[in-house]
């Protein structure tokens, strides 16, 4: 059998995918032709499959197109070239965010943030995408027949029994299928970055507010005597202070088709940052910030650490630390892109963040006990945080934070300056 | 072009009877027909936006007495939801809104076309005047 | 597709023809055509004529609304081989011609619905109707008047009746009462009649000290489990009352409100029906005499719970009310002996009670010179939650404070109320009697009640409005007219049973004019003061009104059902269970592998599920969610296309 001719190209965003599409190489299976992140060595020859990774906009419609004409198969590789991913939520401020499906016709998507290669391999032989099952078939958090009392932003720290969205924190693993990163398992609840129907927004939104049936909503009476939806803040939207951010994280740009009017800050990732639930915050950083996400979402922490005046344990400083030498290398490995190298990365973002978008850092410690540590969990767990609105800075050896978050513990202003 | 979702009981009757009254509105609403307010989230919602609706209503019986008991209510608050998040995407929040009417008096419904078309021409003028 | 003239009502307002031919340009549109009247014969048979020629397989109308006329054609097209449901109507009418006034727009209106009518036509699937059989019983719960009532009208009807009372005996609040407004009636001879008849009817199961444990299934088909208590005497008690006689053990009758005594072996009152004894397991010191003297050995200390199922096509509820209890409003000390409540004076009134039906002080035995009635205790008063009126207060009070001036006719009888509500013939009269009877009224609600601490007397200060004075009264007695409640323990059942409940606890109606006696549920009827406070007069009226709308399920011995109900899509299904969570009639349940299932009995088609799925696994028929967007999208694509052309 003849190796499949592939060429794997980055579009816009992050390059995680791109790094993780490295371990191609290794397959005999297939023979790379070019790869964004080890230089331009296309020579625009004809190839059995073209794979995409990150966001699209109107301006990669041509190099899309062309793409289309010269291969026999286009695989998305990632949420983002599936749906705008991610960065879709950039659309809030007028960003044109675009799924590549918008712009060519695509014959298969892995989806996920990142996705595993294994499946990326396992499609291309068969040709056709895997069925996957629905997460909260894999989750071990049980939901109870009833309505929601609460809307809450953190989880109850040691409950694992309990399905989050009964306990009134919004997961949107209703709507997504199983996935390599499993927030789930570090007491996150999923935002959805493997969207399991066409319309995942809308349902998850849907299902929630469902639930949220009997929580206080303003209504008023007309003039002409009828009653009405009203506009006052009411359980629902003091709740729900992000809808866009929970239901639609990894979505936006294929489910709402309008860009959004809010003016811009002035950046891709500052736009994407702004208006987020500070909770929320360290993941979504740690997404979009690609291979200087660690340092970005530890440098906010500790940011709005310094603000609200919390002291995080001397061991929480130390596994932090570990994830600071993680960081190092990975900014090392830039200069010379490698799989292998790469891999071992990603082992040890595992053992000390949980997963690659860090789902188990949090402020103030830890959400669930470290496999490989050998001190208890009281010494890097998390303690109990006063959330309120404070501006904070801090930075690190690969960037400076400063964050403004409001009373409702949303993110009013961010700026984030890479060194 | 504004959708407005009508449930079958309070909603269409009231329609209808706006209807036999002569009442007029304007032409520009569509209305949908669906069993209960409860029938429609936020995929109808966003669906008629996508497909070029300027605005969307729903229409249900009046609060405490939807003919399923509390399909109404409960939309109320996926709406309310929806809401916040045109608000978040920088849009007028009444893009939706949701509104009760009583199949016997035409003139409710009438009323919610009144508001629906009043907020969606104030609305278009502001994206007009910021544009 | 067909338009449809309707003389002028519609092609006065719009061009009917240009309607018809734009419909004719559209995708899936066989034949179109206009007509001056499709309801009328011609019309109809205009469109079987092309139905069989053109070999159609779905119908547009575009004429009037659903509810006139699409049943005229739903008709016409099963006449014709076709399912109804393939007909869809387009209100061009009632929604476009009668409500525009611009000709072009309301041309254009026709012509987006329309555009929507077809491309939803096309979607559209055939729906099917089941009959279903339905057990030809009934069980009632609660034993009061409403219950007996239900009960007796269901047997009368051939319907059999299983009527479950948690008390010992049937009979309810009514039995005890004194005297009925407005004519003053003895309850017990106006009740005895339906007790014995209700007692004695062949086709009438009673359960008493037993209550519903669990229910399961639906309309026409419920299994229902009875747990009862044991009541530790056999049937065969003859009710000679010598076991009462010789227990040692005494203390106040629950039923006398503590105006009477009773044993721990005991029957409520002399009348109650079943006049089987009952011992009173928490108050019985097991002495044994009662075992001893009983000649037909019906004593029987080894009894025990029992749990028994029924199967019935409907449930009426007639748990009936409870009396506010006024300790709550502090400022009126109900603890007080000499305060009581109405339904401790019809006891105290009663001839079998401790009293002997005197009219007496209860800490002293003393005839009061001064007694004042208090209105609207727990009721009209949102700061105890209860802003409704009772609704009987004003009624019952003066009628015992025309009985207190009977027997005590030198005793000042004072009625404080907000006002005096009397609504209905023979009411109004009857404020008038006891207006005449020398009762002081003062309007004004009591601010409090002031024992004095060293004699019995009290005080009660109100401000008479009228005078706008504040007036203080010295009272031997002072009764509250205590409003009534939704019964605590409803909760529990309601829950069971799966009924929404009003704020104030009563079960909430189906809807308040058209179908008080509905409950939320299919199948589950409310009869009494369960939906709201009542008199007995409108508890009557409503038991049967409840009974009847039980029989109407029962009498034809099958349901006919549309199907268009909610279908699950086990492939998109993630057992989530939000679609049961919001669904009010409870018809979704989970099959053997945890899919969400739905009872087609049980389902009302609203739809409140599928906007609850987050996979859309779950769908109403013809109201699905791809089927609602490509009516959207037909209503607009027209408006779009001209928009982009212009």
């Amino acid at each position: 059998m003849s190796k499949m001719k592939v060429l794997v190209r980055q579009l816009n965003g992050c390059n995680r995918c791109a790094w993780h599409l490295l371990a191609l190489e290794s397959f005999d299976s297939i023979s790379l032709i070019g790869h964004s992140l080890l230089g331009n060595n296309d020579n625009n020859e004809r190839v059995d499959a073209v794979i995409l990774t990150g966001f699209a906009t109107r301006k990669d419609r041509e190099m899309l197109e062309g793409f289309r004409d010269r291969a026999d198969l286009i695989a998305l590789f990632g949420t983002c070239p599936y749906t705008g991913g991610i960065f879709g939520l950039a659309n809030q401020r007028g960003a044109s965010v675009l799924p590549v499906e918008d712009l060519i016709k695509v014959d298969m998507n892995i989806a996920g943030c990142p996705p595993g290669v294994g499946t990326l391999i396992e499609t291309l032989t068969k040709g056709t995408s895997t069925l996957m099952s629905p997460l909260c078939s894999t989750c071990n958090r049980e939901f109870q027949k009833q309505y929601l009392k609460e809307i809450i932003h953190t989880p109850s720290w040691d409950d694992s029994t309990t399905c989050f969205n009964n306990q009134g924190l919004p997961c949107s693993g209703v709507v997504s299928a199983e996935c390599a990163q499993r927030c789930i398992d570090f007491n996150t609840p999923c935002r959805g970055c493997v969207p399991n129907v066409n319309d995942s927004g809308p349902g998850a939104l849907g299902y929630f507010t469902s639930l949220a049936g009997q929580m206080d909503v303003d209504t008023k009476a007309t003039e002409w005597t009828t009653d009405m939806l009203g506009d006052k803040p009411d359980e629902i939207t003091k709740g729900i202070p992000d809808v866009v951010g929970t239901f639609f994280r990894y979505t936006l740009a294929h489910d709402f088709k309008r860009a959004g009017r809010l003016p811009t800050t002035g950046g891709l990732c500052s736009d994407i940052m702004t208006g987020r639930l500070i909770q929320e915050a360290p993941q979504i950083a740690a997404t979009i910030y690609g291979s200087r996400g660690i340092s970005v979402a530890l440098t906010l922490i500790e940011a709005y650490e310094n603000a609200i005046g919390v002291e995080p344990s001397e061991k929480t400083r130390e596994i932090r630390s570990e994830l600071r030498k993680i960081q190092a290398t990975w900014t090392k490995l830039e200069r010379k892109p490698d799989s292998k190298r790469f891999a071992e990365i990603v082992k040890a973002l595992k053992t000390f963040a949980g997963n690659e978008v860090l789902s188990n850092v949090y402020f103030s410690g830890f959400k669930v006990p470290l496999k490989d540590v050998e001190y208890t969990f009281d010494a890097y767990s998390i303690r109990e945080i006063d959330w309120k609105a404070a501006s904070g800075y801090a930075e690190d050896e690969n960037c400076k934070v400063s964050i403004t978050v409001d009373d409702r513990g949303i993110i009013r202003e961010w700026s984030c300056e890479l060194r | 072009m504004i959708i407005a979702f009508a449930c079958e009981n309070c909603a269409q009757g009231s329609a209808n009877t706006a209807g036999v009254l002569r009442m007029k509105y304007d032409h520009r609403i569509k209305i949908v027909r669906v069993p209960c307010a409860g029938r429609v989230g936020p995929r109808q919602i966003i669906e008629a936006l996508n497909n070029g609706a300027d605005s969307v209503a729903i229409i249900g019986c009046c609060f405490g007495a939807c003919h399923y008991n509390d399909g109404n209510l409960i939309t109320l608050r996926r709406v309310k939801a929806m809401k916040r998040m045109f608000e978040e995407l920088g849009f007028d929040p009444d893009m939706v809104n949701m509104y009760t009417a009583r199949a016997a008096e035409g003139d409710t419904i009438v009323g919610d076309f009144e508001d629906m078309s009043a907020k969606t021409d104030a609305m278009l003028s502001k994206e007009v005047s910021n544009e | 597709m067909f338009v449809c003239h309707c003389g002028e009502n519609i092609a006065g307002k719009l061009d009917v023809e240009e309607v018809a031919e734009f419909a004719a340009g559209l995708p899936n549109v066989e034949f179109s055509t206009d007509n001056l009247f499709m309801c009328s014969k011609q019309g109809v048979e205009l469109l079987k004529e092309a139905v069989r020629r053109h070999k159609l397989n779905r119908t547009v109308v575009a004429s009037c609304s659903v509810e006139q006329h699409w049943p005229t054609f739903a008709r016409a097209v099963e006449e014709m081989g076709l399912n109804p449901h393939m007909h869809e109507q387009v209100n061009i009418r009632e929604w476009v011609s009668w409500v525009t006034n611009d000709w072009d727009n309301a041309t254009e209106k026709a012509k987006s619905a329309v555009a929507a009518g077809v491309k939803m036509a096309a979607l559209k699937e055939p729906i099917e109707t089941q009959k279903l059989d339905v057990v030809k019983k009934v069980m009632v719960i609660g034993a009061g008047v409403a219950g007996l009532r239900a009960a007796m009208d269901l047997a009368e009807l051939g319907i059999p009746v299983v009527l479950v009372e948690k008390e010992p005996s049937i009979g309810g609040h009514m039995t005890m009462l004194n005297k009925t407004f407005p004519t003053d009636e003895c309850p017990m001879c106006t009740l005895s009649p339906l007790l014995n008849g209700v007692a004695n009817h062949p086709d009438i199961e009673i359960l008493t000290l037993s209550e519903v444990s669990k229910v399961e299934g639906s309309v026409g088909n419920f299994v229902v489990e009875v747990t009862t208590k044991p009541r530790y005497v056999h049937d065969n008690c003859t009710s000679c009352g010598r076991c009462s006689e010789v227990c040692p053990v005494e203390f106040p009758n629950e039923w006398d409100m503590g105006f009477g005594m009773r044993k721990a072996i005991y029957k409520p009152y002399p009348q109650a029906i079943p006049s089987t004894f009952t011992r009173d397991k928490k108050h019985c010191i097991e002495c044994g005499l009662c075992e001893i003297v009983c000649p037909v050995q019906a004593v029987d200390f080894s009894m025990k719970k029992e749990k028994r199922e029924f199967n019935v096509g409907a449930i009426v509820v007639a748990t009936g009310y409870e009396q506010y209890d006024p300790v709550e409003i502090t400022a009126y000390h109900y603890d007080h002996p000499n305060i009581i409540t109405q339904l401790e004076l019809e006891r105290m009134l009663a001839p079998t009670t401790l009293t002997k039906g005197k009219i007496l002080r209860p800490s002293d035995g003393k005839v009061p010179e001064s007694v004042v009635i208090i209105q609207c205790v727990g009721s009209r008063n949102d700061q105890v939650g209860n802003a409704y009126c009772t609704g009987v207060c004003c009624m019952y009070a003066l009628k015992n404070a025309g009985i207190i001036k009977e027997h005590l006719p030198n005793t000042d009888v004072y009625i404080c109320y907000i006002d005096i509500r009397a609504p209905g013939l023979y009411y109004e009269e009857y404020y008038k009697k006891a207006q005449e009877k020398g009762i002081i009224f003062i309007r004004g609600r009591p601010s409090n009640i002031e024992p004095d601490p060293y004699e019995e007397k009290l005080t009660v200060f109100v401000e008479d409005t009228f005078t706008g004075e504040p007036v203080e009264i010295e009272a031997d007695m002072v009764i509250l007219s205590a409003g009534m409640i939704a019964p605590k323990g409803f909760g529990k059942l309601g829950g069971k049973l799966g009924l929404l409940r009003a704020k104030e606890g009563f079960a909430k109606e189906y809807h308040i004019k058209m179908g008080p006696m509905r409950s939320s549920r299919e199948g589950v009827l409310l009869a009494g003061t369960i939906q709201g406070p009542r008199d007995i007069t409108k508890t009557v009226a409503h038991a049967g009104a409840a009974a009847s709308a039980a029989a109407q399920i029962l009498v034809k011995g099958f349901l006919e059902k549309r199907l268009d109900t909610a279908i699950v899509d086990k492939d998109l299904c993630i057992k989530c269970l939000a679609c049961s969570t919001v669904c009010n009639p409870g018809a979704i349940d989970v099959d053997v592998d945890g899919y969400a299932f739905v009872n087609d009995t049980a389902c009302k088609s609203c739809g409140t599920c599928a906007g609850a799925c987050p996979t859309g696994a779950i769908q109403i028929r013809n109201f699905r969610d791809a089927q609602l967007k490509e009516e959207v999208i037909g209503l607009l694509e027209y408006n779009r296309l001209v928009g982009a052309a212009q």
